[in-house]
């Protein structure tokens, strides 16, 4: 009888300082936020500054996400983001028709004045003269007018700093990450 | 045999309509439109970029050759941009900010409306602006609204009204309507006859919408699985045009 008194006591004791440790810890994370362990967050996925400049005009093909749109004399141009621009001939709104897909890594935005669009290529604008549906021409490349990418397109998301030197951020992947140590 | 001359035919009308209009730009180059959450846009001679804190300048008087021609500091973090009245509504995590073009290449800010950390595109129609206000994580403070201001003035902008929203991002106006796409929520139609007293006339529940380009009698809209294609009347009748499908 006094034998599973004190077991009782002892557990709750244990239970008691198991408790205490939790606590403190959960403190020392929410103040420190030094050392959290393995997570799952963003980690970034580099690509070469060479291949990030390589802009090309391919088949149309499905799109895959939709970011900017932008409209002018019948064609819809939607911004696949990072990837490129999905060249849409929509004189008939009932009946949209994709015809060509102009791959610029690093894409988000766009715009356009006369035959030319204006785009982010990375860290880059480039001016591309989109006149002959067969081909497309790099007019001009201004270099280092645009931010690098500092974190992921989402929110409330771990992840893991970005590292300029190793290349441009073309996209992020959710894996388990060791003590990441950038927050939004 | 039959069916290829009739492919011909409609190919080479095709090439007509595309041959036409291309010559008719050609002398005066024009711009495009982009949606509310554009941070692109052009204005006259100028290609203008908002990024975090910043408001770059390109003059493109010759389209081929942009020339980087100046920048301004924001003292906020920019999102969107969007012209109107020789002016730049700037969009911004804690307010609207206003730019004039008096000098195109340094637009300076001629006022600010300023409002409780939130994410916010406007657009801007007639005497009135309008700016949607949401709750996410980079603007924790913030609340899900649209405000209505008066911008008669752009040089002290006036607080109208303000509705509570859902979960709003894109938005866009015409001469009646006001478009706003309410996220995973759907996208709502209002009549904004009287911006003091919107009419919600239609709420679309399952279009997930991200952002919206109204055009004179049609809409396009962006969303998590497709874009919409609506043709409306100013009788309030929208009909359904197309979706162009997305899919990871």
């Amino acid at each position: 009888m006094f034998e599973t008194k004190v077991n009782q006591m002892k557990k709750i004791s244990i239970l008691f300082i198991l408790l205490s440790v939790i606590l403190l810890n959960a403190c020392y994370t929410e103040e420190g936020k030094d050392y959290e362990g393995k997570v799952m967050g963003y980690k970034p996925i580099y690509s070469s500054y060479e291949t990030i400049r390589k802009v090309s005009l391919t088949d149309a093909r499905p799109i895959r996400q939709s970011g900017k749109i932008y409209v002018k004399d019948g064609y819809l141009y939607v911004v696949e983001p990072n990837a490129g621009i999905h060249v849409i001939n929509n004189f008939d709104q009932k009946n949209p028709k994709a015809e060509r897909f102009i791959n610029i890594p690093g894409n988000i935005d766009m715009a356009i004045k006369g035959h030319i669009i204006y785009a982010d290529n990375g860290l880059d604008l480039v001016a591309i003269d989109i006149s002959d549906p067969k081909s497309i021409k790099i007019l001009k490349r201004i270099e280092g007018v645009l931010p690098y990418p500092k974190y992921p397109p989402y929110e409330n998301v771990k992840f893991e700093c970005p590292d300029s030197t190793k290349g441009y951020v073309v996209s992020w992947e959710f894996v388990e990450l060791e003590n990441p140590k950038c927050y939004r | 045999m039959k069916k290829l001359i009739l492919l011909w035919i409609a190919c080479s009308a095709v090439a007509c309509k595309g041959d036409f209009s291309f010559k008719g730009e050609s002398n005066t180059p024009t711009a495009g439109t982009g949606g509310s959450l554009a941070r692109f846009t052009i204005t006259n001679d100028y290609l203008y970029i908002v990024n975090s804190n910043n408001l770059k300048s390109f003059n493109i008087s010759n389209p081929t050759d942009p020339i980087p021609s100046g920048e301004v500091k924001i003292n906020a973090f920019a999102e969107t941009i969007f012209p109107f009245k020789n002016h730049l509504l700037v969009g911004t995590r804690t307010g609207m900010y206003i730019f004039g073009l008096s000098t195109p290449s340094k637009p300076n800010q001629v006022s600010v409306y300023q409002h409780f950390a939130s994410c916010d595109p406007v657009v801007a129609a007639g005497d009135y602006a309008y700016v949607t206000l949401r709750k996410g994580t980079p603007c924790t403070r913030g609340q899900n609204q649209l405000d209505v201001l008066n911008i008669a003035q752009l040089a002290s902008p006036q607080f109208l009204v303000s509705y509570p929203m859902l979960n709003p991002h894109g938005l866009g106006v015409t001469a009646k309507y006001l478009f706003l796409c309410e996220g995973a929520s759907g996208f709502k139609i209002f009549d904004r006859t009287n911006p003091a007293d919107l009419k919600m006339i239609d709420f679309k529940y399952d279009i997930k919408s991200f952002d919206v380009i109204p055009l004179e009698e049609s809409l396009i809209i962006t969303g998590e699985d497709g874009i919409y294609q609506y043709g409306f009347d100013q009788k309030g009748n929208f009909e359904l045009y197309s979706k162009i499908p997305v899919s990871k």
